[in-house]
């Protein structure tokens, strides 16, 4: 009884608190069966979807309607215990009904052709972004250098898009393409409302591309099974109107990864609509402060965009060492030697990470040589001498 | 008392039957395919119980979005070991080694398997794999699924080889009975028992036997290199030492593709068999039910790709696999529409295995046309990887394969035991299945379309209806099995004495008296009619 009752404690709470009412949930959008169609490709995969469906149906309700009608109207009477008709075969009607599902059935292949080529292929490409899946976030990156970088909600209670942050702003209208890699698991990036999806495999790079038809935040979830918390890494893309992108450009790459990235997406976007002189007073604010930003302030963003996912500052242990107390140790090496954990010790592990692996930890860290400028990996350094 | 009834089963038995003799050691190394069969069935009931108390473990976690009493990890492993059990332990060999070992010696007129020690050595091996899969829990337990996708697996050691080790013996099994079954059909065939005349459940078995041997060695060969992989760091899978990630899926799906096809066809066989008799009519077009068959069992080789339109594989080839995919619905389309008009001007029982039938056939359309949508190509790429998924092979894998094991359970449990089970609490149990199926998995599939991805452990707040659905669902099929576990119990221990051949069966297992007899057959069989010739006259 006791179960009962929570249960149903549970489920009146989750109602008031998401404020869950028939008319604005989405089960009863029954009909609908898909999410909102918001990229361009969506109407070609909806088209072939709803024809299987319907060719599905009809076949479906033909056959268990002649199985009811065959049941009933066939059945054995009380103490019938004579066989049925002698019936054996009719090659006729078994030739009719091998060929026309073949012939629907290859006609059903051709028609997801179209919406596979319109998948596959961009008529032309705006933008490209290279994004890489992580354990458990995504990383993106635009050819000027932006840089945004999602990671693990790992809260008890329930999450809603609104937990979710900006992995990329794009503009609405505009086909963007995105390159896609791993640097440990198989991950999936899938955006149920513009019907993408493509792996990101290490060692490998995937493309998928799509067309937001109107701005809006449209969720990205992982689809491969990817370990512990690969049902807690989703990120939002948020598409933008055309002046909010041409603001987003405007901005340089080393202000936007150092304040604007790290930002809730509302805030950001009420930045972006600020009238122009208020907006370029604010970014040429984010960047004197970043300019005179104490090195290791610098050191700290960049540690939490880079770093966080292995690496703790509290002692206690992910996929590497903590940085709590690490400058200064004497760390014991797997090859059993020693080392002093110097800035150039630092410097190396950041650049060349598989040089100095330390004893009873994975060789797991991707090497960062040619990623950082000399300025970011001093900054990074002072950090962590921070952490005492 | 006792001694009484004993003297009363004697008179009413004036033969040995295989069940006769009695002690642990008459059973561990025993020859008789019969009593093998049974120790299949006995193993696998208890481990498709084992897997379906993790699935309400982990849907009652799941029942309400946030985290209620799991852990992320270990929701990973129950479902890890969910689909690793019930697939590796249950629906792959619980009708062709249990039933199949028990009936197909009978149903071809033998007096056992061509090789009935490396018969025994089979279930031997088959017993070695299930300890070894749950001794995994253990050293350890896995969390990468029941696929073992690289390089996610690659790098955990000790675990994963226990594990694939497991799955490696399991699959020597499965080796050796598919060998066992088509030399048994081949050769120790009765007298006029042609292959016209086989019953079409020995059909499928066939064609089983024949994916089991071809495809299997490749999954043993992937599962040593991963083993190996993760002891000696050989690169074979892993990007960091120079593998290829999905080369693994490409020789994982080889084999596990036609898997599906080894958990679907014997259940195939059960249908024609149950379809025909409990219609009490010749089944319809036996050549082209025996014939798809076959070419279910070739095509499946042939669509591997379908697992990996997401998974950067060349246009060509998955516009080639999404073809080929489409081809393979052929002849199953072939196969239910002999079924339903087997029916026509036949005389249809409502017997509990009937029922088991219709319910297969309603969800197996369903399993079916889902599968539809996943095969072209362009509506795959959204619904890859979703509940739509794990919906679609879900309604083929337990509302079908499943339901055709309780299917065959009560049709043969009267000749298997002599003894009748209760129709009404067996029916009970059938509705409690059927709704509970129902009630689990069609909200499933309306989220996986919703974009709700599989293999989570929590989910964003919008899903929670049809999450809370599903458990509901799920409770009421745990609720059935019950029932109908019990309902076999109860026949097999207290049920009332059934008559030799209560359906009217004309195939050779209804020929020979309940309890079958240690070596089948009281005189040797000749065969002289077909397995189906219900009210075939004179001169026909």
């Amino acid at each position: 009884m006791n179960i009962i009752r929570t249960v149903f404690i549970r489920g009146a709470y989750l109602c008031k608190r998401f404020a869950i009412r028939p008319y604005n949930f989405r089960m009863l959008h029954l009909l609908a069966l898909l999410p909102e169609r918001a990229s361009k490709v969506a109407l070609d995969v909806d088209t072939v979807f709803w024809v299987v469906f319907w060719l599905s149906a009809i076949a479906f309700v033909g056959v268990v309607l002649t199985m009811l009608v065959f049941m009933f109207k066939y059945r054995a009477r009380e103490g019938d215990e004579e066989p049925g008709e002698y019936i054996t075969h009719n090659n006729a009607v078994e030739i009719t009904w091998t060929v026309i599902p073949a012939v629907g059935l290859f006609a059903i292949f051709f028609l997801s052709l179209h919406a596979y080529r319109r998948l596959k292929y961009p008529e032309s490409v705006a933008l490209t972004v290279n994004i890489t899946g992580r354990q458990w976030g995504w990383k993106a990156e635009y050819p000027d250098g932006k840089k945004l970088i999602t990671g693990t909600i790992k809260k008890e209670g329930p999450i809603t898009p609104k937990d979710f942050s900006p992995i990329l702003y794009v503009p609405a209208g505009e086909p963007v393409e995105v390159v896609l890699t791993s640097q440990d698991v198989i991950h999936s990036f899938y955006v149920p409302e513009f019907r993408v999806k493509y792996d990101a495999v290490p060692g490998r790079y995937t493309k998928l591309w799509f067309q937001a038809l109107k701005p809006g935040k449209y969720p990205v979830l992982c689809t491969e099974y990817c370990g512990m918390w690969h049902s807690r890494m989703p990120a939002l893309i948020v598409a933008l109107k055309p002046d909010e992108w041409e603001r987003f450009k405007s901005i340089d790459a080393s202000t936007f990864n150092s304040t604007f990235a790290s930002m809730p997406v509302d805030s950001f976007l009420a930045v972006l609509r600020l009238p122009d002189e208020e907006f370029a007073k604010v970014v040429g604010a984010q960047k004197k402060a970043m300019a005179s930003m104490p090195l290791h302030k610098r050191g700290e963003l960049l540690y939490q965009q880079l770093c966080s996912s292995c690496h703790t500052t509290d002692g206690s242990r992910l996929v590497g060492p903590s940085f709590k107390g690490l400058y200064g140790k004497m760390e014991k090496l797997k090859d059993g030697s020693t080392v002093k954990v110097d800035e150039n010790y630092i410097r190396e592990s950041i650049l060349d990470p598989t040089a100095k692996i330390v004893a009873g930890y994975p060789p797991a860290m991707p090497p960062f040589q040619g990623q950082l400028s000399e300025d970011e990996i001093q900054a990074l350094i002072a950090f962590i001498k921070t952490l005492k | 008392m006792i001694e009484s009834k004993k003297v009363e089963r004697e008179e009413a038995r004036p033969y040995e039957t295989y069940l006769d003799k009695k002690g642990l050691m008459s059973w561990l190394f025993t020859l008789d395919h019969k009593r093998i069969g049974l120790m299949y069935l006995t193993i696998s009931m208890l481990f498709f119980l084992v897997g379906g108390l993790f699935a309400l473990i982990f849907r009652s976690e799941l029942m309400f979005p946030g985290k209620q009493f799991l852990s992320p990890y270990a929701h990973n492993v129950l479902f890890t070991l969910h689909g690793a059990i019930l697939i590796f332990m249950v629906i792959i060999p619980m009708i062709p080694a249990g039933f199949g070992n028990f009936f197909l010696p009978i149903m071809v007129g033998a007096k056992d398997v061509a090789f009935p020690r490396l018969n025994l050595m089979s279930v031997w091996l088959f017993a070695i794999g299930g300890i070894l899969l749950l001794l995994s829990l253990l050293f350890g337990p896995i969390d990468t699924g029941w696929t073992f996708y690289t390089p996610y697996s690659a790098s955990k050691g000790l675990n994963v080889f226990i594990v694939s080790l497991a799955v490696f013996i399991l699959g020597m099994s499965s080796i050796l009975t598919g060998l066992n079954f088509i030399v048994t059909t081949h050769k120790l065939r009765a007298k006029g028992m042609t292959w016209g005349r086989l019953p079409l459940f020995v059909w499928a078995l066939y064609a089983t036997s024949l994916v089991q041997i071809i495809a299997t060695p490749v999954l043993g060969i992937t599962l040593l290199l991963l083993g190996l992989e993760n002891l000696f760091h050989i690169g074979f899978f892993n990007p960091k030492l120079g593998g290829d990630p999905v080369l693994f899926q490409h020789l994982f799906w080889f084999y596990s593709h036609p898997a599906v096809y080894l958990m679907i066809l014997p259940a195939f066989g059960v249908v024609s068999e149950v379809v025909s008799i409990h219609s009490r009519k010749h089944i319809f077009g036996y050549w082209f039910i025996a014939a798809s068959s076959l070419a279910i069992a070739f095509i499946g080789f042939l669509v591997w790709g379908h697992h990996m339109f997401t998974a950067g594989m060349s246009p060509t080839a998955d516009v080639l696999f999404s073809f080929l995919t489409f081809f393979v619905a052929v002849p199953t389309a072939v196969k239910i529409f002999n079924w339903v008009a087997t029916m026509y001007r036949g005389k249809v029982r409502f017997t509990t295995p009937m029922l088991y039938i219709f319910a297969f056939l309603f969800i197996f359309l369903v399993g079916g046309l889902t599968g539809l949508f996943l095969a072209s190509v362009g509506t795959d790429i959204h619904l890859h990887d979703t509940y739509f998924v794990v919906a679609h092979f879900h309604f083929t894998m337990v509302g079908a394969a499943v339901f055709a094991i309780f299917a065959a359970f009560f049709h043969w449990l009267p000749k298997m035991f002599g003894r009748m089970y209760n129709e009404r609490w067996a029916k009970v149990g059938w509705l409690l299945n059927f709704v509970g199926f129902n009630l689990t998995f069609i909200p499933q599939f309306i989220m996986g379309s919703m974009g709700m991805p599989r293999r989570y452990w929590d989910y964003p707040v919008e899903f929670w209806p049809y999450h809370f659905t599903s458990t509901i669902g799920a409770f009421t099929i745990a609720t059935g099995v019950l029932i109908s576990v019990a309902v076999i119990l109860h026949a097999i221990l207290k049920g009332k004495k059934a008559p030799d051949n209560p359906w009217g069966g004309m195939s050779l297992e209804w020929q020979i008296p309940s309890p079958p007899p240690t070596e089948n057959f009281l005189e040797e069989p000749v065969v002289e009619h077909g397995p189906y010739d219900f009210g075939k006259e004179e001169g026909h």
